[in-house]
């Protein structure tokens, strides 16, 4: 190969100024690795054309697995050779995104060996993203990674790599054991996760509690969110601890509270938790005095996206509460259901929850097998013409 | 879902599709199963799948139905998939029920974008042949030109679609063929075998002579086009202007 890079002056202004720079790190890459080299060369390319010079996606794989490449050729493969096939590698994550350095040396020393040696920690939904493989290398690079203990994560119309927050390995508000679920979740659906069979993707992100550090309320299709069930535990003399420090309790929780089912009177602090929904916001300011309940469990919501045809949705609850713990057969059999009834009728790629919007979250919630709950409205109805006539029956007959 | 799939597993190891319509009229969850059977490790069950859609296209057409949109977006997929047997699946709809796939017949048998499913899109070809002659007979001139490929795995299903086909345009491609030792993995409608690409060639030349007497063409048709309807054969099948 030739050593010598290509002239980038428009990227070279990227690397200006205070913060770290991805075309310094990839200049860093090309002095070893052509790809590196030619992915340069075609980007400042599209600075000057203001056009991407990526073709549309293309089909590339692994015999035996539909999904967990992402094809990738570029239109000037003839004048940047190395990056005619720059195909993506999605990587399974460990649960939590905990490595031993040595896994992380392995990732590295495979993908240096078969692939451009850049890479994104993390994607989206959770994966390493390995950048730029021929498509001649895709399947020794796959053995590779098999030897070495790892396995491609999800892309297509199946269930994505699941994702969770780090949940009891680190912080105290978790409600379930996050990691676990995520483990469990993987390992028992690995058919879903490499070989597509949904009309569309199909997400998984798992929170431990009502913070919900994965944002999986608005962006995965199932979204498992830890709460509790009884009252929010009071340490009362942390309390007074906290307001002895100068800690603005009235101010900075009781005024905030979104249900105003707190009261302090200085020395006391009294929760009315029938009120209280769940929102946090208290034991995250008085982590040494608040914490959720004993009875723990988790929220299942159902719905979520990102905007691509029917715009951003946010779930919707339909289970307001699921005790969490292995073998996690009730919350399987809640999946699988959703699974069902929208694998079986859902449009090609149309997502879980804009198929519940065609459809009607009655028809649907009738569809599953589940009993309405008021938990499941999103909003007071707004249409005054509609009629239950299984209520006004009954009203006549009084 | 694990035990159905293997229990579906083992029914297309032993050939039985009957128990597989069975499961069909009582799980819904198997026309998922097998959709993700297509995708499976082993190549004979990966293949059987295949059959397994076709014979529950002709037993249950309205389970199948929704599934021709999805594998034809499979074959074109932008987000990370690869329908390795959408179109080898498609074909079986179309043979077994040839109703279904009347719209999308083209669409499969037209596909050239992706070079990784071209092996399966030629056999899908092949089997399309006694259900849909005009539409795969228009695809000959290009099928020829990829017995010159690079990959075996094309110039083998090429090939074999073309003996499928019957087409005399064939034959001198073909012939050039019957050298290359190069082995191809080919499924017949019922096993998997590794079979050299020249004798795949041979008996492709064999077929299109047979149906040449058949038909009562004559033998050299390598500069024939497509004709009328019944010209030179039996009513309503495809003929040449010789």
């Amino acid at each position: 190969m030739s050593a010598e890079l290509h002239k980038t002056p428009l990227l070279d202004e990227l690397e200006k100024g205070e913060w770290p720079s991805f075309v310094t790190q990839m200049k860093q890459m090309a002095k070893k690795n052509p790809m590196a080299r030619d992915l340069l060369g075609q980007l400042e390319q599209s600075y000057v054309d203001k056009i991407t010079h990526w073709k549309h996606g293309g089909l590339v794989g692994i015999q035996g697995y539909g999904a967990g490449i992402i094809g990738r050729y570029s239109n000037l493969g003839d004048k940047f050779p190395a990056v005619a096939a720059f195909h993506t590698v999605r990587l399974h994550q460990p649960a939590g995104w905990f490595y031993t350095t040595k896994a992380l040396t392995d990732v590295c020393d495979i993908w240096d060996k078969y692939g451009s040696g850049m890479l994104n920690m993390h994607g989206s939904t959770g994966d390493f993203v390995l950048l730029g493989a021929t498509t001649d290398n895709l399947e020794p690079l796959f053995t590779d990674y098999l030897k070495a203990g790892w396995d491609l994560g999800g892309s297509s119309s199946d269930m994505r790599t699941p994702s969770c927050c780090n949940g009891m390995a680190r912080c105290d508000n978790a409600c379930f054991d996050t990691m676990e679920l995520f483990h469990d979740v993987s390992m028992s659906y690995q058919d879903e996760l490499h070989r597509p069979a949904f009309p569309y993707k199909f997400k998984i992100k798992i929170a431990g509690c009502p913070n919900d550090c994965v944002a999986s309320i608005a962006r995965s299709d199932l979204a498992v969110i830890g709460t509790w069930k009884d009252d929010i535990q009071i340490d009362q003399a942390e309390m007074k601890a906290y307001a002895d420090a100068g800690v603005d309790i009235a101010g900075e929780v009781i005024e905030l509270c979104p249900t105003q089912c707190m009261a302090w009177d200085g020395s006391t602090l009294k929760v009315n938790n029938a009120q209280c929904n769940r929102c946090i916001h208290c034991i995250n300011v008085l982590p040494k005095a608040l914490s959720p309940g004993k009875e723990r469990g988790a929220t299942l919501l159902v719905g979520g996206k990102a905007p691509i045809l029917e715009g951003a949705q946010l779930a919707s609850v339909f289970v307001p509460f699921m005790k969490m713990e292995a073998p996690y057969t009730e919350f399987k059999e809640f999946v699988e259901k959703l699974w069902d009834v929208w694998g079986e009728n859902g449009n090609n790629r149309e997502r879980i929850g804009e198929f519940i919007l065609r459809v009607g979250l009655g028809n649907f919630v009738e569809a599953i097998e589940m009993e309405p709950d008021p938990n499941m409205v999103l909003h007071p109805r707004e249409n005054p013409y509609i009629f239950y006539e299984e209520y006004i029956e009954e009203g006549d007959e009084e | 879902m694990a035990v159905l799939r293997e229990t579906v597993r083992d029914c297309l190891r032993s050939k039985d599709y009957e128990q597989v319509l069975y499961l069909a009229r009582r799980e819904r969850r198997l026309v998922r199963t097998l959709v993700s059977l297509l995708y499976d490790g082993e190549p004979l069950v990966r293949w059987r799948a295949v059959t397994a859609v076709g014979r529950l296209a002709a037993a249950e057409p309205e389970k199948v139905r929704p599934l021709i949109r999805r594998f034809i977006w499979w074959m074109n997929n932008e987000c990370g998939g690869i329908g390795w047997s959408s179109a080898p699946a498609l074909a079986e709809i179309g043979r077994m029920a040839p109703e279904l796939l009347r719209g999308a017949v083209r669409v499969v048998i037209h596909f050239r974008a992706e070079r990784m499913i071209l092996p399966g899109v030629f056999w899908a070809c092949g089997r399309l042949a006694a259900a849909y002659p005009l539409e795969v007979r228009e695809a000959v001139p290009e099928l020829t030109g990829f017995l010159a490929d690079e990959d075996a795995a094309i110039r083998g299903q090429a090939a074999w679609a073309l003996g499928e086909i019957g087409d005399g345009r064939a034959r001198e491609g073909l012939t050039s063929l019957l050298g290359d030792r190069e082995l191809v993995l080919l499924y017949d409608g019922e096993e998997l075998e590794m079979r050299e690409t020249g004798k795949i060639s041979a008996e492709a030349l064999q077929k299109i002579s047979a149906d040449d007497h058949k038909q009562g063409r004559g033998t050299d048709l390598s500069t024939g086009s497509l004709g009328r309807i019944g010209g030179g054969g039996k009513k309503g099948e495809v003929g040449y202007v010789s």
